[in-house]
């Protein structure tokens, strides 16, 4: 290694334009850092193949037996949820790994320091890191939701049963689908900036998101009605991408309703997140 | 210019440091010293905001960091050799720092060849060494051609030549007129390097003084004799003046005195000597002395410190 000399560790030609840091240049920076590591390609790819693998699955299981099904079962079929409840199911398990990655990997890996060197104004960078995830899943949850749906459609052409998107609720069931699981994700995300621990963060949701559902049978049964349209996950999953009336199952709210008691929690969840990053040392 | 004001920072009933008041002025290197958990890092984390002092303030161009417009033009910090994701490579982490403070993209290449990275610039920093990491922390503390620059123990793991060149960086960082502070645990890394020493131990101020103050002040002179007349020679010195702190079969270690005036003694008294030598007690002696039990001093150097050479001979 040659000795440094003063000029070669100034800047041959400046260093860029001189303007207050800020929100811009952290998006960029975050956008930068999510498409630089491999872990974000395998949760991506994984999220598009749990959505249309249980589509196809699912789809051409039906059609297959759709010679020998009673026409009882053919009214009940709902060949919009057949071809989404993959995404919202298992889309939430991956999502919820990539949610916490996204945050949690700065501080397992120490780059939060960095991060937070070169951007100390704190709510800038869990803004933009928040901002560049939303965006990253939203695009991947959307492309998967329709891509499901007309992968799923087209295996149940032979049936004459397929749904169209010009049919009432099939469009609110695909974009509804996406947009609850990318509000897992930021969920996630900000348990994630509050636990700071990859393994604690993903188990902590998983309970809330698959456990306590279970749980929240123990109760006597008017409660469990009362309580679990309250939960997130619960049976959310098969109302969300349901083309049926909003009281499709009585006990839960409509479809919009449960995304929006989705959305509280992934509110709340972030803001946890907030107030620990503003609080807490780094 | 960074300025510190009784900064406090406790964990519970624990204190990380205490009290702590200090300027660190440009264009010298300034060492930072004091044992493995003397606060060193804590007051560095404090500095660049990443702790919230208990009580106290510090500054960095009389603001806090998180109130500098563009943090990384005015400070470079390497806090944490491995303060990057593994899974990135070397390049797209400086990008993504440089991109925070809107830093061209052609600088980035510009410190990636400036520490003699440019070969791996694009392999992930997973598979780097120790001493590669501590060169990709200090290309991303270059970025934005800092005024300021932090290192924390910078030549941790690295070869050598890389010490030579971190020491030449240092140097030469302060000459071109940049404020430089440097922690290390390695006194004898300090003497090479550290124009201005901060000395802390267990979360205090012990020293803030030069170097060649520190050592004037801090060291003893010690003069080893060898005679078969240690007996004769010991009442003599002793009577003019000397301290007498470890004497073995024919061997006698004063302090006190000159090796001239014990000479001059030994003369006197017609002792026949068959060693006679001057020795110093090392920069790292001085400073395992001063902290071994800090909190008996405060803010200044102690005199008449109390060293004692187990019959070694001191380094310098």
């Amino acid at each position: 290694m040659t000795a440094v000399i003063t000029e070669q560790v100034r800047p041959a030609d400046g260093t860029g334009r001189r303007k207050r840091a800020g929100l811009a240049g952290t998006l960029r920076a975050e956008r930068t850092k999510i498409f630089s590591v491999r872990s974000t390609y395998w949760a991506l790819a994984l999220l598009m193949l749990v959505a249309v693998g249980w589509s196809i699955g699912d789809c051409a299981g039906v059609a297959a037996h759709w010679s020998h099904t009673p026409a009882q079962a053919r009214a009940g079929l709902d060949p919009t949820q057949d071809s989404l409840i993959g995404l919202v199911l298992l889309g939430q398990l991956v999502i919820v790994a990539l949610g916490a990655l996204t945050i949690t990997t700065e501080y397992s890996t120490q780059a939060i320091r960095t991060s937070l060197t070169v951007m100390p104004r704190r709510g800038v960078l869990f803004t933009a890191k928040g901002l560049v995830f939303t965006v990253v899943a939203a695009v991947v949850a959307f492309a998967a939701s329709f891509i499901a749906f007309f992968t799923g459609q087209a295996l149940l052409a032979s049936t004459h049963a397929g749904a169209t998107l010009s049919q009432p609720n099939v469009l609110r069931a695909i974009v509804a689908s996406a947009i609850v699981v990318v509000l897992c994700g930021l969920l996630t995300y900000g348990v994630g900036a509050a636990l700071r621990s990859t393994a604690a963060t993903m188990t902590t949701v998983y309970g809330v998101l698959f456990l306590l559902p279970q749980l929240v049978r123990a109760l006597p049964v008017s409660w469990y009605d009362d309580v679990i349209r309250w939960i997130p996950g619960g049976q959310y999953d098969g109302v969300i991408s349901s083309t049926g009336s909003a009281q499709l199952i009585p006990h839960m709210f409509g479809i919009w309703g449960e995304v929006a008691v989705m959305a509280g929690y992934a509110i709340l969840g972030l803001a946890l997140g907030a107030w620990a990053m503003h609080r807490r040392d780094a | 210019m960074i300025e510190a004001r009784s900064l406090t920072k406790r964990y519970g009933p624990t204190v990380a440091v205490s009290d702590l008041s200090f300027t660190i002025r440009p264009g010298i290197v300034t060492g930072f010293l004091g044992p493995n958990g003397a606060g060193k890092t804590t007051t560095m984390r404090m500095i660049l905001g990443l702790d919230r002092p208990t009580s106290g303030s510090v500054t960095v161009d009389g603001m806090p960091y998180a109130d500098l417009d563009c943090p990384m033009r005015e400070v470079g910090a390497l806090l944490d050799a491995r303060a990057a994701h593994g899974g990135r490579s070397a390049r797209s982490h400086l990008l993504s720092m440089a991109q925070t403070n809107g830093i061209s993209r052609r600088r980035v290449d510009e410190v990636l060849g400036i520490v003699g990275l440019s070969d791996v610039a694009r392999k992930r920093s997973k598979g780097f060494s120790l001493g590669m990491n501590q060169r990709l922390g200090i290309a991303g503390a270059l970025l934005g051609d800092p005024q300021i620059l932090m290192f924390d123990e910078p030549v941790n793991g690295l070869d050598p030549e890389g010490i030579v060149w971190i020491r030449q960086l240092m140097r030469s960082l302060a000459a071109e007129g940049r404020t430089v502070l440097v922690s290390s645990h390695l006194m004898a890394e300090m003497e090479h390097t550290a124009d201005h020493l901060l000395v802390i131990g267990r979360g205090q101020l012990i020293a803030d003084c030069g170097m060649a103050e520190f050592l004037d002040r801090a060291s003893v002179q010690s003069v080893r004799v060898r005679t078969q007349q240690a007996d004769v020679l010991a009442a003599a010195v002793a009577a003019g003046g000397g301290t007498i702190v470890s004497a073995g079969d024919d061997q006698l270690e004063v302090h006190g005195l000159t090796e001239d005036q014990v000479a001059d003694i030994a003369f006197a008294n017609g002792v026949r000597l068959q060693h006679l030598a001057a020795s110093r007690a090392s920069l790292e002696q001085a400073f395992m002395e001063m902290t071994a039990d800090s909190v008996e001093y405060h803010a200044a150097v102690p005199d008449g410190l109390q060293l004692t050479h187990n019959g070694t001979e001191a380094g310098r």
